[in-house]
């Protein structure tokens, strides 16, 4: 496995977590897959919210661009923007 | 016009769309800000607990909150009305609607103003430090009323009112919300709750303030009779709600291609009925830009059914308009008894809307207090 798809698993864990926290309802499992939205029942203040615990898990401090969060319909979608962010701001 | 405004479904004029423009998802979801069957259902539920019955329970909660804070307001000094009623109407809705403490109501009200703050754009340093805040705040938010849900459901007795008959009523519904759900119910509550009452009760007192004449004669009458059966005190609260609603205007959105008078709505134009400006138009009421309680204490009641909606009208009006009424006049009455109200002389201090639709005094609302001899 590469260290970037390492990273991601990290990241999509630490997301599905957050969602947990989040919605308790949800209790089968989450692939990333679904609609953010639609079918995990999240808005746009959760959308941060899942920044946060991005932040908070990976220590990082205010370091991750909210617009990213805003838009991608699924988990793994935002973990993609997630990774191609990080990478083009090194 | 008005009728047809007031009357459109949700599937022509959403409600909730239409909050959506004005607080967006800062607050989740609520009676305010959900329509067709998810809101009927959940304003069935609640009507137990808003109803004037309900209200008539939450006033000893007021009264007592009121006991405490008003004896320590300052006397001979400048206070502001409304930062005072903003943390009473606070208190009381997180007591009755949440159970919280003063101390924890104290937190939520912090937490409720930053979530209440101006949109910044993202991508800006204040932005991207704003949205961190706001989604720190609801996270918090959250977590207290969640503690609030879980402390009304281990209440023993029949719950009837408050929290505990909310959170009972709610999940006594065919699909019961989920717990995140009352919490975001409560939520909406509070923030509807406070805001308007708030505004509505500084107000008050302001106009008071600056009629004397007026103000004696409220008091003279509040000292022979209850404030919800004094009949001065509710004139001066419908001329109050009349010359400064809570809300200016009411915010909705088209979901269809709508037709009104001559003008066509496309789906999706944000529509906003304008309630300040109906209830100071001269055809309804002789000066309308004038103080005047007098003007409701006659039993002349030729206006149109739409002239005076402070509180809406038609089938979404608001849940809350007992508890609202009876805590205005709560907080007047206990301040009238205690103290003389003295407003320093100036123009008129006029509102701002911020956020298009609720309403803040443009400047400090301040008034000086004398002990009543």
């Amino acid at each position: 496995m590469s260290a970037r798809e390492t990273n991601s698993q990290a990241i999509l864990e630490v997301l599905v977590a957050a969602v947990r926290s989040m919605r308790p309802e949800l209790t089968g499992p989450i692939s990333g897959e679904e609609h953010i939205a639609a079918e995990l029942g999240l808005d746009s203040i959760d959308r941060v919210e899942l920044l946060l615990a991005l932040e908070e898990a990976f220590g990082l401090e205010e370091e991750v661009d909210p617009r990213i969060f805003m838009t991608p319909p699924t988990l793994n979608g935002l973990v993609e923007q997630i990774c191609v962010s990080s990478v083009a701001s090194r | 016009m008005a009728e047809h405004f007031f009357n459109a479904a949700d599937s022509d004029l959403s409600h909730a769309h239409g909050w959506d423009l004005i607080f967006g998802d800062r607050f989740g979801r609520g009676l305010l800000n959900l329509d067709g069957e998810p809101h009927r259902a959940a304003r069935r539920a609640l009507m137990a607990i808003l109803n004037r019955k309900a209200t008539a329970e939450y006033a000893s909660v007021a009264s007592e909150i009121l006991n405490r804070v008003v004896p320590a307001l300052p006397v001979d000094e400048i206070v502001d009305l409304h930062a005072f009623t903003k943390m009473v109407t606070f208190e009381v809705a997180a007591a009755v609607f949440a159970g919280l403490s003063a101390s924890e109501a104290s937190e939520l009200l912090g937490l409720f103003t930053t979530l209440q703050a101006p949109d910044l754009e993202l991508g800006t340093p204040g932005g991207d430090r704003l949205i961190r805040e706001i989604a720190r705040s609801r996270r918090r938010v959250r977590a207290l009323l969640l503690t609030a849900v879980d402390r009304a459901h281990a209440v023993e007795d029949e719950p009837s009112y408050g929290v505990a008959g909310l959170v009972a009523r709610l999940r006594a519904l065919p699909g019961p919300p989920t717990d995140e759900e009352i919490a975001g119910h409560i939520t909406i509550l509070l923030l509807a709750g406070f805001e308007t009452t708030a505004y509505l009760s500084a107000r008050l007192l302001w106009l008071l303030a600056r009629h004397p004449t007026e103000q004696s004669a409220v008091r003279r009458d509040l000292a022979a009779s209850d404030p919800g059966d004094s009949q001065l005190l509710e004139a001066a609260f419908s001329e109050t709600a009349r010359l400064h609603p809570p809300l200016f205007w009411l915010p909705r959105r088209a979901e269809t291609d709508l037709v009104f008078g001559d003008t066509l709505l496309p789906a999706g134009t944000g529509v906003f009925y304008s309630i300040a400006d109906t209830q100071r138009d001269p055809a309804s009421f002789a000066d309308p830009d004038e103080f005047r309680p007098q003007r409701f204490a006659s039993t002349d009641t030729r206006r149109g059914r739409f002239a005076m909606t402070p509180f809406s009208a038609g089938r979404r009006l608001c849940a809350g308009i007992h508890v609202g009424t009876m805590e205005t006049k709560l907080i007047a009455a206990t301040v009238l008894h205690r103290f003389s109200l003295h407003a320093p002389p100036g123009p008129h201090i006029g509102d701002a809307s911020p956020n298009g639709t609720s309403v803040t005094p443009s400047e400090p609302l301040l008034v000086r207090l004398q002990e009543v001899m």
